[in-house]
């Protein structure tokens, strides 16, 4: 049986397999601390596919999900001397990559209404690797085709949470991770957490029911 | 989309709680509440099918995931990144060392009489001890002599190329390169890798590789590649397979090796990157190289090779490289 476990799919079956990956990943961690470049990069490698696809769903490019990959990981680095083992080395990247996602959303918020649309359509120009991405929906059109008008309502929607609210139903319904976990992660309660998602949840409702 | 609307149609005090409820985080007594009101509340019962039919669109929303391509570009630009960051952090560490920020903010008045004492000793003895060895002493020491040809070992010091440029070769002539270098005055050079001091200014690049960007490394190598049985660049191309920072630099520094003439030298750097390169692709590809010098009879069962070549079909960590190991050791030793 599959069970969604902190974002990762896990097996309920592979609970030992966990406790000795947990174990191997305080070597690892440690041994980064001590300046072994090659035991960050493997720790780098187990969590950024996950890191990228937050970013680029958050942010929906990869050109700002390859900054924001950057800086998270160059943060992580920096700061590798502090992580104190008070949580999984999971959930302090993931703290990270929310923090920087964060800050970027909020900036963008901000320069919104400044910034005149990339082409009229209002769409940016896609790079290669949105290419990329765009040739492997192509290869299931009928999915792709079904899905694309309710697909681009739901991010309509998505685009009018507060980056908070975008945050937290990320999290809550794309990553799947527990609200507890959220407010780990953001650095807050999970009644703060709570809210977030409610009113997140309200204005989902109300810009999807208002279309038609 | 009119059916997620009916979900605020909940009575008010379990709107919430339904919200939480078709997110699976309701828990406990309130979960049980909620149960029971459903029991009996049709509007209640509504409003979570709508919410749940909500949560299905949301959920079946085509997620952008990322190809690999964009992956190992993000990988690649980190890695740059963190070398840069090293590289700086050594200076870094070595003031910090110097001047701990904790005991300068802890003792102003001593700090400033030191940085003082420091600054005037600096302007004192600097020149002085500079002058009777003829040279400045700044930047890293600087391997000049066979590898700085005609240029002014001051000026290469803080040269930055900012570009190497070539022509493809056109049959048997070499390729026309350009070499653009920002030193005080900016210099370009030009020619053939067979002038040298174009040839001079690549290996420069190779020797000092710290200082330069990965696709300028990138470039010297494939450039001095056609000088590849040139002692100096097996020299310069060794050097780059054992210590360059970037895998690709080292992969492509291997290949141009193997494009030499096969010495024991060179066999040595391929055993070593074979033995020590963290890197699968970098091992992988040293593993090609002795197995192409072995086709061109220039490894003759070299026992340490065979020894090396068995250790790693052995205990290397990467099966892929396991057996290649051990398909490079029925060509190294076919009778065995």
């Amino acid at each position: 049986m599959n069970v969604n476990i902190m974002g990762m799919s896990a097996t309920l079956g592979g609970a030992a397999t966990r406790a000795v990956q947990k174990g191997d990943e305080q070597v690892l961690v440690r041994q980064a601390q001590a300046g072994n470049r090659p035991a960050f990069e493997e720790l780098v490698r187990r969590y950024d596919r996950d890191v990228l696809r937050l970013a680029m769903n958050l942010v929906r490019g990869s050109e700002d999900a390859r900054d924001l990959y950057q800086e998270v990981f160059l943060k992580a680095y920096k700061n590798l001397s502090r992580f104190r083992f008070e949580c999984s080395f999971y959930t302090w990247i993931y703290r990270i990559a929310t923090n920087v996602c964060l800050d970027h959303l909020r900036r963008k918020s901000t320069r919104k209404e400044e910034q005149a649309p990339a082409n009229p359509d209002g769409e940016a120009t896609p790079d290669f690797f949105d290419q990329q991405t765009e040739q492997r929906a192509a290869a299931n059109p009928e999915r792709h085709f079904l899905g694309r008008e309710l697909g681009m309502h739901i991010n309509a929607a998505l685009d009018g949470l507060s980056p908070r609210e975008r945050m937290v139903f990320e999290l809550k319904h794309y990553e799947g991770l527990r609200l507890r976990v959220i407010g780990e992660m953001l650095g807050t309660s999970e009644e703060t957490v709570k809210n977030s998602l409610f009113r997140a949840t309200r204005k989902m409702r109300a810009s999807l029911g208002g279309m038609r | 989309m009119e059916e997620f609307k009916n979900s605020s149609g909940a009575c008010p005090e379990y709107e919430s709680q339904i919200i939480f409820y078709a997110a699976e985080e309701l828990e406990g007594a309130e979960r049980d509440a909620l149960e029971e009101h459903l029991d009996v509340c049709s509007r209640c019962v509504a409003a979570l099918d709508a919410e749940r039919k909500l949560l299905d669109a949301v959920s079946a929303n085509e997620r952008l995931e990322p190809t690999a391509a964009l992956l190992s570009n993000c990988r690649n630009r980190l890695e740059d990144s963190l070398d840069e960051m090293d590289h700086r952090s050594i200076w870094v560490r070595w003031t910090e060392s110097l001047f701990p920020a904790h005991w300068l903010a802890m003792h102003p008045a001593a700090s400033a009489a030191m940085l003082l004492l420091i600054g005037f000793s600096v302007g004192m003895l600097g020149p002085w001890h500079a002058r009777p060895q003829g040279t400045p002493s700044r930047g890293p020491a600087v391997n000049e002599g066979s590898v700085l040809g005609g240029f002014n070992p001051q000026e290469m010091q803080s040269a930055n190329v900012s570009g190497i440029n070539w022509t493809p070769s056109q049959g048997s002539q070499p390729p026309q390169i350009q070499v653009q270098m920002n030193t005080e005055r900016p210099i370009v050079v030009q020619g053939t890798v067979d002038d040298n001091n174009v040839k001079n200014v690549l290996l420069y690049v190779l020797h000092n590789n710290e200082r330069f960007c990965p696709d300028v490394r990138m470039s010297a190598v494939e450039l001095l590649k056609a000088r590849a049985n040139d002692p100096d660049v097996q020299k310069a191309l060794s050097r780059s397979v054992l210590s360059d920072r970037n895998a690709a630099v080292r992969l492509k520094a291997l290949d141009a090796l193997t494009a030499a003439n096969a010495d024991a030298a060179n066999v040595q750097t391929m055993l070593a990157a074979l033995t020590k390169d963290q890197n699968i692709g970098v091992r992988v590809e040293a593993i090609n190289s002795l197995r192409t010098v072995s086709e061109r009879g220039g490894l003759g069962g070299d026992p340490q090779a065979v020894k090396i070549l068995q250790q790693t079909m052995r205990s290397d960590p990467n099966v892929y490289i396991r057996l290649q190991s051990a398909a490079a050791l029925q060509e190294v030793q076919p009778n065995q």
